[in-house]
């Protein structure tokens, strides 16, 4: 196409005219006048590959769909980017992307939980050994810094995973011990309850039943030691030596990415129903894990961001698309590692990730104190 | 030059390629010619070694007569072509499929606009044509346009090329003028389906076509006309088939190749067609329920619009057009029946009184479900059946019928 500088391409966007030079996005061009087209598999400077469907707009003057990430303007088109037609669509593609999304958003200890605790996210913070992180969790979530578990019968450890292997965490405990650390240390005063407007009903992505070798799954990164009573008097509570090792027992089978999923979002902002287009049976949920980074395939929506970053950054190996159809996996080249795959770009592509597939998991390469007391290394 | 033909059951290029190939690289060199383009690709899948081997055999022997390589005919012109072997991936028949496949990347569709034309292989502009329509080129510029053009129909011009398959007396390769109806094709040029049978309908364009009942079979056989059916030329995949043939059955195995050729780019696509097939599996199998012809309608339609590439917009397209046509087959479904006879899951085989006892269906059966009682009337074990249909074709008298599960 000859590229004329002065040319400008005049379409209209919600019935607005907008001018942009040739080549320019349906994408970048609503934005020049402030209008929103949400993305997923879109990142700016790399290449769109129109992969995820959720950009799709209307151009009425063709009455087509087109992805706006890659779709140029076009002189003439009438471009509509929001209405029941296109909101339909939109909807539709995110319900088959649920329809193989395998993975819970929320762990059944937090669904159970009466003050809305983020469990998991206080129990990562334990293992990570970042207390004072642990405290802020767990008081923002539970929206006040009052004795958290006053008054419920530990639902959460009915509804522990872990109880089905051995025993169910001692949450009731592990978080008590966390909420005395906060008011001992003054760390409590510090942090804002989050009000119980933002604790609003979100989607929530759920696995239903665990197949068999599910389990087996989370407990492969979780100590194999048995529950831990407190060997003080019970009203005392855990040792911190005590509290670091239950906290280990924890399977982690919530979402790494529960707030950040742009999935999810979604999901919230079209009224997704995770069930709509029911499989005939569910792709079974695996945890791949090295170093520090978690990669769950059962999450992943074959986007190619990570695949386009590793290639664009000129990882040795990178990642790439696996086998073809239904099938298709996002995986390492020649049976490789995680962290060989993704050398330099590793950060990059957990943040680009737009679901939980790709994750950073605890820092388990550091020796952690514990270790000394005889507990397998986490 | 795009080679690779994937249609199930589809052999026009092949037979070209195999056949003609000098007349498909004079029409690419002169398109070639036209455009000013000095490179040239032949996309041919590696599944057709000889289609290979002769097309590597005459572009030696152009080049000897200098017909291609360096100032041809010691003219300004060069043109170099190469042949790339395909990798047998149904989407790379795809346009940017394929070019990104000679460029040595993974085989998947993108976006177009820009179309190859204006941004193509290796982001240069790229002319892409079938072999085909190459190979009607030479033809075209001994004898003139208007004389192909007078071929065919008002819109649909020149002769068309289509495997003719399935249950036809004379199956092959027919080329006939554009406009030439379904019936014409099936009963003069195939000679109809067998005796005693019914012609039932045509599936037509392939995995991405759709079926035409024979109540449409006056259709005349150009793209509008195709399209108005619900079908489509497509690369001329022409199945024929006869009352023994289930339709729901017939969606599910084209439905079936599609979702596994898919390249796994996008949800609807990838998982689209994944549950569409659920659906028709679940279906032929006896589990289904009317709420899923709704269920079936919506996806397809679904699937149709929010795909990337043209595999998922046509892949639904024989689910689409047997619904349209031969819906009272899929209520019969719904409700555990098979019309046809066809679904394994559906049907049962019994052996009548005219049993002579002669033992062979036992003797024969691969899953041994027919106890041998010579001269005493034999029967089958329903559970043990696999419903191979061995006991019948091989019965002397035709004692073996085949005969609804649920409702005998």
């Amino acid at each position: 196409m000859p590229m004329n500088r002065k040319e400008i391409i005049t379409c209209t966007i919600n019935g607005n005219p907008v001018g942009v030079p040739p080549g320019t996005t349906i994408l970048d061009a609503a934005s020049t006048i402030g209008v929103f087209i949400p993305t997923m598999c879109f990142q700016a400077g790399l290449e769109p590959t129109a992969a995820c469907r959720i950009c799709l707009v209307k151009d009425e003057a063709a009455n087509t769909f087109v992805p706006a990430c890659a779709a140029r303007a076009e002189a003439g088109m009438r471009v509509t980017t929001e209405n029941d037609d296109i909101r339909r669509v939109r909807k539709f593609t995110l319900e088959l992307l649920f329809s193989d999304h395998v993975g819970d958003c929320e762990a059944p200890c937090r669904l159970a939980c009466r003050a809305g605790i983020d469990i998991p996210l206080v129990i990562r913070r334990m293992v990570e050994s970042d207390l004072e992180q642990a405290v802020h969790a767990l008081i923002e979530s539970a929206g006040s810094a009052d004795d958290p578990c006053s008054t419920c019968e530990s639902e959460c450890e009915k509804a522990c995973r872990r109880g089905r292997h051995d025993a169910p965490l001692s949450i009731r405990h592990l978080m008590r011990y966390v909420w005395e650390f906060g008011v001992e240390s003054g760390w409590a005063d510090s942090v804002t309850p989050r009000a119980s407007s933002e604790r609003g009903k979100r989607f929530r992505c759920s696995m239903g039943g665990l197949k068999k070798g599910e389990l087996e799954e989370f407990l492969k990164d979780a100590s194999p030691a048995g529950r831990i009573e407190p060997a003080r008097e019970p009203a005392e509570g855990y040792s911190n030596l005590e509290a670091r090792s239950e906290a280990s027992r924890c399977l982690q089978c919530d979402c790494r990415k529960a707030q950040t999923c742009r999935l999810r979002r979604h999901a919230d902002g079209y009224g997704v129903r995770q069930r709509a287009y029911p499989p005939e049976e569910r792709s079974r949920f695996r945890r791949i894990r090295h170093h520090g980074i978690v990669y769950e395939p059962e999450k992943c929506i074959k986007c190619g961001l990570c695949v386009a970053i590793t290639e664009g950054k000129r990882e040795a190996l990178g990642l790439t698309y696996i086998g073809r159809g239904f099938d298709v996996e996002i995986g390492v080249p020649f049976d490789g590692t995680l962290s060989a795959a993704m050398a330099t770009t590793a950060a990059e592509c957990v943040g680009a990730c737009p679901t939980g597939a790709l994750a950073f998991g605890q820092p388990f390469e550091t020796p952690c104190s514990w270790e000394a007391a005889g507990q397998r290394r986490l | 030059m795009n080679g690779d033909e994937g249609d199930p059951g589809a052999f026009m290029d092949r037979m070209i390629l195999e056949s003609h190939p000098y007349r498909v690289l004079e029409g690419l060199t002169i398109a070639a010619f036209a455009l000013g383009a000095r490179s040239g690709v032949l996309y041919i899948r590696a599944e057709y070694p000889l289609a290979i081997e002769r097309m590597r055999a005459a572009m030696a022997r152009m080049k000897t007569k200098n017909l291609l390589g360096e100032n041809i005919l010691g003219t300004e012109f060069s043109l170099d072509v190469r042949i790339v072997e395909g990798g047998g991936a149904f989407v790379c028949g795809e346009e940017t499929a394929l070019l990104a496949s000679v460029e040595g990347v993974r085989g998947m569709p993108r976006v177009r606009p820009p179309f190859p034309a204006e941004r193509g292989l290796w982001g240069r502009p790229t002319l892409i044509n079938n072999v085909e329509t190459y190979a009607c080129v030479p033809w075209i510029l001994r004898h003139g346009a208007a004389a192909f053009a007078a071929l065919g129909t008002r819109r649909s011009k020149g002769m068309k090329v289509f495997s003719l398959v399935g249950k036809v007396l004379r199956g092959g390769l027919v080329e006939v003028p554009m406009g030439t109806t379904l019936r014409e094709v099936v009963e003069r040029i195939g000679g109809g389906v067998a005796p005693g049978r019914v012609f039932k309908a045509v599936q037509i364009g392939g995995p991405s076509g759709g079926c035409i009942p024979a109540a449409l079979a006056d259709t005349p056989i150009d793209y509008e006309s195709l399209a108005e059916a619900g079908a489509m030329m497509g690369s001329g995949g022409l199945v024929v088939l006869d009352d023994s043939d289930c339709m729901v059955d017939m969606a599910l195995y084209f439905l079936r190749f599609t979702q596994e050729e898919s390249c796994g780019k996008c949800p609807p696509c990838r998982i689209g067609t994944k549950r569409l097939r659920e659906i028709l599996e679940r279906l032929c199998a006896g589990r289904g329920g009317l709420a899923d012809l709704v269920r079936l309608e919506d996806l397809s339609q679904q699937v149709k619009e929010a795909s990337l590439c043209g595999l998922g917009k046509t892949a639904p397209n024989p689910v689409l057009t047997t619904l349209r046509y031969f819906r009272d087959e899929y209520e019969a479904h719904a409700a555990g029946r098979c019309p046809a006879k066809k679904c394994a899951a559906l049907v049962r085989y019994s052996i009548s009184d005219a049993c002579m006892g002669c033992t062979i269906c036992a003797q024969r059966c691969p899953a041994g479900a027919i106890e041998m009682r010579p001269y005493e009337q034999h029967a089958i074990d329903s559970s043990a059946c696999v419903r191979c249909g061995t006991c019948r074709e091989v019965c002397p008298v035709a004692a073996v019928h085949l005969e609804d599960l649920r409702c005998p």
